[in-house]
């Protein structure tokens, strides 16, 4: 194998991986945002979500397009459930909104486990061959993946930028009280963008779904992943979570290709101090007011 | 009931609770009440820890990685042959050192910032026992860890171990309560009520949550190493991010405002798991549920129950006097 | 003798200067008033005198000491103490609780004491009980602090600060939101504090009848600038002041 072609395969898994981690943490800083919630909880709906896809396209046959829509769909709606049952009682509790979100996870996780059992499960590929560049393949599955999360970051942004939600969202983001007054119904912005958040994670757990093999206890590291993200990037901005997430992915994929998984976690974690020591409010991160 | 009766009392209840514990090998129907008994205590210290870290206000989600790096450390020790009474503490100390340096980085910034770096340390402490294979055993962990002995007496069983465990547990206990009455607990409880304040009253507020993150760590790491002589045994998947959870959930169950809290929730959580050991999904299911009943009904916990039903005879007794005397 | 010396003092956030260049001094057995329109930085001032906040630029010496930029923490330790605009307490412990917090960071020797005598909670709850005479709530002294009246609250604040035994004292806006009786009684604690205590003190106060009736001195902020430093008397007939104050138009008229 040529060094080209090993460094083409870890620059597309960087970036793939990447690409998943920032729909993650792009979802996980707009709970944060909007709801004061460090979800950890997270990473459990991307797996509800991969879970669901396997079950539907690859056990039962189902079309690719009516399984995306209905493994999101109902990881959305169980996400509504969630957000009206519990998370609704902690927003702008932030120790106690984290805590409950572990008790959250725990229960989603372990429901999972005894409905669907432990062993992990795979999923055929949705598309295969490779597209070769200048001598270099990459292979579509991936390529696929980073394609399908870019689309959906972008939508987000035109979401988050251009519509009255979106406005919305930001407003109450910046700060809930003012929104109120100004008329913005908190009560409908704080449902939307944790189904947003958690549409988002079922969405990253779908793409991953044929790359990854699924089982339920694939959730926790990409929670680890998002919170990490989001502390690099800044806390509650999108831009950031682009640049933290492709960040995180490439030195995974390259730390891991050329030296080990756990030299690349360790040097994460480097980052996220050197981060928080050297500029707390995060790469992008705007400044929080002081006192 | 006023405050020269309610003392007593409460020393009785404490005195009835440490006989009967102390008793128990003598009226366990079996083996596995001792066993149970002996996890609780080891359960207890590390809620405990936990909970010192809670009283100035921050919440650890890496409690488990601490006991993980005391386990390893006390293990690879003793094995080494060093004696395990000694090796025990080094690993306590170990995980307060280790606690200190990461606090005094970490605890000047928010505390969602310090959740994110305690939750990562512990990944790290797992990923590093999986990857350093040829010194911890990797994915196998270690077997074989020597037993403790003192002066002579080696703590091979059950009943053997289970008096030691208890010593410890009525230590740490003992300590924390004293901690919780000393000015540093009550700094401590001030920093968490209100930092700010706390500040203005002259009190260095990192330094007050490095120390109870440090004390509280090193706790961890002395129990972890207990329960690896206990078990004989430590592997990565000894404590997990989801051993942290539980012990969060005792703390929060049970109650973080003094030292009853972590009691009562160590008596109702640690026979679960035990009981359920068949079906872990379930037992964690009802670990999650009963967490987030808690923080929806009786947020400070079920210890609280009791408090609050004192403290509303304190109040009824306070404003009978204030009316008594504005009346006068 | 000047107890605190303010010297080309700044401090701005991103581009908004809200302390700009001020200078001025407090002298030992002072009542310093300093007023100045909503949002002209007098809090802000405080935070960063106190050491809530760094300074941008300039420097600020306690007792002939630099304590610019230094924690908050350790200038209360030197004898300088503030309270908070907004009533700040701890809300779910007792009164005497709240005052004998207040106590801790002065009388400390070291953070591994008290472990085993109870000798330093009964030193801490006896000076708290005199704190606590002193601004009429010992008959409160067990209840939570949450229970508290507003006007008993805003007194607890001040009694927690005067507890860690401060020789200057720093007020930001003590009287804010209370009725007439309850200031009145409040500039009664004050005046007392003052003349028992020997407390130095300075008062951030947008009522004017409370500053003319206590202070000595006065000093006027707008904008972040220091526009008049006088005696009660001479900063009221000001006309920068009454410009501030009231608009350019009604010193023309
Ligand atoms: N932490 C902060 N970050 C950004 N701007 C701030 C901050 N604190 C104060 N400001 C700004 O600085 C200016 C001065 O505020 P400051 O609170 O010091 O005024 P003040 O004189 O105390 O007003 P008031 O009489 O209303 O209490 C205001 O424009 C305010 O918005
Ligand atoms: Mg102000």
């Amino acid at each position: 194998m040529s060094m080209d072609f090993i460094l083409a395969q870890t620059v597309v898994n960087g970036l793939m991986v990447g690409m998943i981690y920032v729909l993650m943490a792009i979802g996980f800083t707009m709970v944060f945002g909007i709801m004061r919630i460090v979800n950890f909880a997270h990473g459990e709906f991307y797996m509800i979500g991969a879970f669901l896809f396997a079950i539907l396209y690859g056990s039962n046959g189902m079309p690719f397009a009516v399984s995306v829509l209905l493994a999101i769909g109902a990881t959305a709606l169980l996400g509504l459930l969630m957000e009206r049952v519990v998370f609704r009682r902690f927003r702008g509790n932030e120790l106690n909104g984290m805590i409950a979100s572990v008790g959250v996870a725990l229960i989603l996780q372990n429901s999972a486990l005894l409905l669907w059992g432990s062993s992990a499960r795979t999923v055929p590929p949705v598309v295969s061959g490779v597209l070769s560049v200048g001598g270099i393949v990459f292979p579509w599955s991936r390529l696929v993946v980073i394609i399908g999360a870019i689309v959906a970051v972008v939508s987000l942004n035109l979401l988050i930028g251009h519509t009255r939600i979106g406005r919305a969202m930001r407003a109450v983001a910046q700060d809930s009280e003012i929104a109120q007054v100004q008329g913005i119904r908190v009560d409908v912005i704080f449902p939307a963008a944790f189904v947003l958040g958690v549409s988002l994670a079922a969405f990253a757990g779908v793409l991953m779904a044929p790359v990854l093999s699924v089982s339920p206890f694939i959730g926790l590291a990409p929670t680890l992943k998002a919170f990490v993200i989001v502390v690099i990037g800044g806390l509650g901005s999108v831009p950031g979570a682009v640049v933290g997430g492709l960040l995180i992915g490439l030195i995974e994929s390259f730390a891991g290709t050329f030296v080990s998984a756990s030299l690349s976690e360790i040097l994460q974690f480097l980052v996220v101090i050197g981060v928080v020591l050297l500029r707390p409010q995060g790469l992008l991160g705007r400044k929080e007011r002081e006192a | 009931m006023n405050p020269s009766t309610t003392k007593p009392m409460s020393y009785a209840a404490v005195a009835v609770a440490v006989i009967l514990a102390v008793l128990l090998p003598w009226f366990a129907p079996n083996q596995f009440y001792i066993h149970l008994a002996t996890v609780g205590c080891i359960n207890l210290m590390l809620v405990l820890g936990l909970a010192i870290i809670a009283r100035a206000g921050q919440l650890s989600m890496g409690h488990g990685g601490f006991a993980l790096v005391g386990g390893y450390v006390s293990a690879l020790l003793s094995m080494k042959g060093w004696p395990p009474l000694l090796t025990l503490f080094i690993a306590g100390l170990t995980a307060a050192v280790i606690a200190a340096a990461l606090g005094w980085i970490i605890l000047r910034l928010r505390g969602v910032y310090f959740v994110l770096v305690a939750f990562a340390f512990s990944q790290i402490a797992v990923l590093l026992a999986l990857d350093m294979s040829s010194i911890t055993g990797g994915a196998n962990g270690l077997v074989g860890v020597p037993p403790i002995s003192i002066f002579g007496y080696v703590l091979r069983a059950k009943p053997q171990f289970y008096p030691f465990a208890l010593v410890c547990a009525l230590a740490t206990l003992l300590l924390t309560w004293l901690l919780y009455r000393s000015p540093l607990g009550t700094m401590m409880a001030a920093t968490a009520e209100n930092q700010r304040l706390t500040e203005s009253s002259g009190i260095d507020t990192h330094r007050v949550q490095v120390i109870a993150f440090t004390i509280g760590s090193g706790i961890a790491g002395f129990a972890g190493a207990l329960s690896t002589h206990y078990l004989r045994f430590i592997s990565p998947d000894s404590y997990t991010f989801w051993e942290s959870v539980s012990y969060l959930t005792m703390l929060v169950v049970g109650g973080r405002d003094g030292v009853l809290g972590p009691v009562v929730g160590v008596l109702v959580l640690t026979p679960l798991p035990e009981l359920l050991r068949s079906t872990e999904g379930l037992q964690h299911i009802i670990y999650g549920t009963m967490l987030v009943l808690c923080l929806m009904f009786v947020p400070n916990g079920l210890a609280s129950l009791v408090q609050t039903w004192r403290s509303r005879q304190r109040v009824a007794r306070t404003t009978t006097a204030v009316v008594a005397e504005e009346v006068t | 003798m000047s107890m605190l010396e303010v010297d080309s003092l700044k401090r701005s956030f991103g581009g908004l200067v809200a302390v700009r260049n001020v200078s001025f001094e407090v002298n030992e057995g002072d009542f310093l008033g300093l007023i100045g329109p909503n949002g002209a930085g007098k809090t802000t001032l405080f935070n960063v005198i106190s050491g809530v906040l760094r300074p941008s630029a300039g420097t600020i010496r306690f007792l002939n000491r630099n304590i610019s930029g230094q924690p908050a923490n350790q200038t209360v330790r030197q004898g300088l103490s503030r309270t908070f605009q907004a009533a700040t307490l701890y809300p779910e412990a007792t009164v005497i609780e709240n005052v004998a917090r207040g106590t801790l960071g002065a009388s400390l020797t070291g953070l591994s004491s008290g472990f085993l005598s109870r000798k330093w909670r009964v030193n801490a709850e006896e000076k708290a009980y005199h704190v606590l005479d002193l601004f009429g709530l010992r008959r409160r002294a067990d209840l939570k602090a949450r229970e508290l009246s507003y006007g008993e609250q805003r007194r607890l604040g001040v009694a927690i600060a005067l507890a860690s035994e401060p020789k200057l004292l720093m007020l930001d806006e003590p009287v804010a939101g209370l009725n007439p009786e309850e200031a009145a009684e409040l500039a009664s604690v004050l005046r007392r504090v003052k003349s028992e205590r020997g407390v130095t003190m300075v008062m951030v106060e947008h009522h004017m009848r409370t500053v003319m009736g206590l202070c000595n001195r006065v000093v006027v902020l707008d904008h972040g600038t220091l526009i008049a430093d006088g005696t009660p008397a001479e900063v009221v007939s000001n006309p920068l002041v009454i410009e501030a104050y009231l608009g350019k138009e009604a010193v023309d008229a």
